[in-house]
């Protein structure tokens, strides 16, 4: 097991078609996607390319990790207790019967606030792991059609991801300055996130 | 004239062009509250059995309250506000004036185009609470 604490090294898959693949805004200022970052991810699409191995940039942090480096990153076991309340509190979702708003919004499934759960813990604490902070706890609400949306906010930034019902579906966010700079693309929740919230705690 | 034949004349409302610089007011039921009382993204969504768009009314004949009051239950809903301009530049999204004889509305107005991941949120950045 390395330092990061997991049994297989992390492993950097980056899709070079990228741009192909997510939306060109219209008629707005050149946005930031994953691609013009190298942050790590799997991203939905064809074309995989294995890029290193174990390497991790993060461009917002300025700090190149590596696993060597990854021997000073404090171990953390549990999570914040107002992120915890949040993600607990979140679960009355699944409360919601089917047709709640009048309007056929189907109930939701316990598996897809287990993964909307999991991708808020598990990015709360790598970036604690990373930075020595806790981020404020996301808002995690009934989305479309049975999804999920977790809602990450700063003064500034803001980013929405949505966690479809259908674990075969691609979990896509978006978050936005409101003015210059964004993101957009697909995660892969099981791969490290926390780049996430360095974009929007800059 | 035959107070029948009055009763059945429907007032004619032309669609008109909403400026950019005008407000469209939007009623959010408390079922799309988050814990502080504010919208949450599914707040923006279409409304395929209606009009297929997104409704809000259009501040040059409805005042907040009027739009606040158009619910079955006025004290279970906000409303917020949203700059026309701003939402036209939102991705893929159009905004019509859509008067509505049926009900009495001639402020009705739609917001068409799908909404995805990224335009509800950016819905979520531009939206203004009016207080009531």
């Amino acid at each position: 097991m390395n330092d990061l604490g997991s049994e297989i090294p992390p492993q950097i898959l980056f899709n070079s078609d990228l741009v192909s693949s997510v939306r060109e805004p219209r008629d707005q200022p050149s946005s930031i996607t994953l691609d013009s970052f190298n942050i790590p991810g799997r991203f939905s699409g064809p074309g995989f390319q294995r890029a290193g191995f174990g390497a991790l940039q993060g461009a917002y942090a300025g700090v190149l990790l590596t696993p060597e480096l990854g021997l000073y990153k404090q171990q953390i076991t549990r999570i914040s207790v107002r992120i915890a309340a949040a993600i607990e509190s979140s679960r009355r979702i699944l409360d919601l019967p089917e047709n709640w708003d009048e309007e056929g919004s189907p109930a939701y499934a316990e598996s897809t606030w287990e993964r909307a759960a999991y991708h808020a813990k598990q990015t709360a604490i790598e970036y604690r792991k990373s930075n020595g902070v806790w981020v404020n706890p996301p808002k995690i609400t009934p989305g479309p059609d049975g999804s999920i949306d977790v809602r990450w906010k700063t003064l500034e930034r803001s980013v929405l991801i949505n966690f479809p019902a259908a674990d075969t579906e691609p979990v896509q966010f978006f978050g936005s300055d409101g003015d210059t700079e964004s993101i957009r693309g697909t995660l892969d929740i099981f791969s490290p996130n926390q780049w996430i919230l360095m974009w929007l705690m800059r | 004239m035959d107070t029948d034949v009055a009763n059945e004349v429907e007032p004619d409302w032309e669609a008109e062009e909403i400026p950019d610089e005008d407000f469209l007011f939007m009623r959010v039921h408390q079922d799309y509250w988050d814990d502080e009382g504010e919208p949450i993204p599914k707040a923006f969504r279409n409304h395929p059995k209606k009009t297929g768009g997104m409704s809000t009314d259009w501040q040059k004949y409805f005042t907040p309250e009027e739009t606040r009051q158009r619910g079955r239950d006025a004290a279970a809903n906000i409303v917020i506000q949203l700059l026309t301009g701003t939402v036209r530049k939102i991705p893929d999204q159009s905004v019509v004036h859509t008067p509505d004889v049926e009900n009495n509305n001639r402020a009705h107005s739609d917001v068409f185009g799908e909404k995805t991941t990224e335009v509800r949120e950016r819905f979520m950045q531009i939206y203004q609470k009016v207080p009531l």
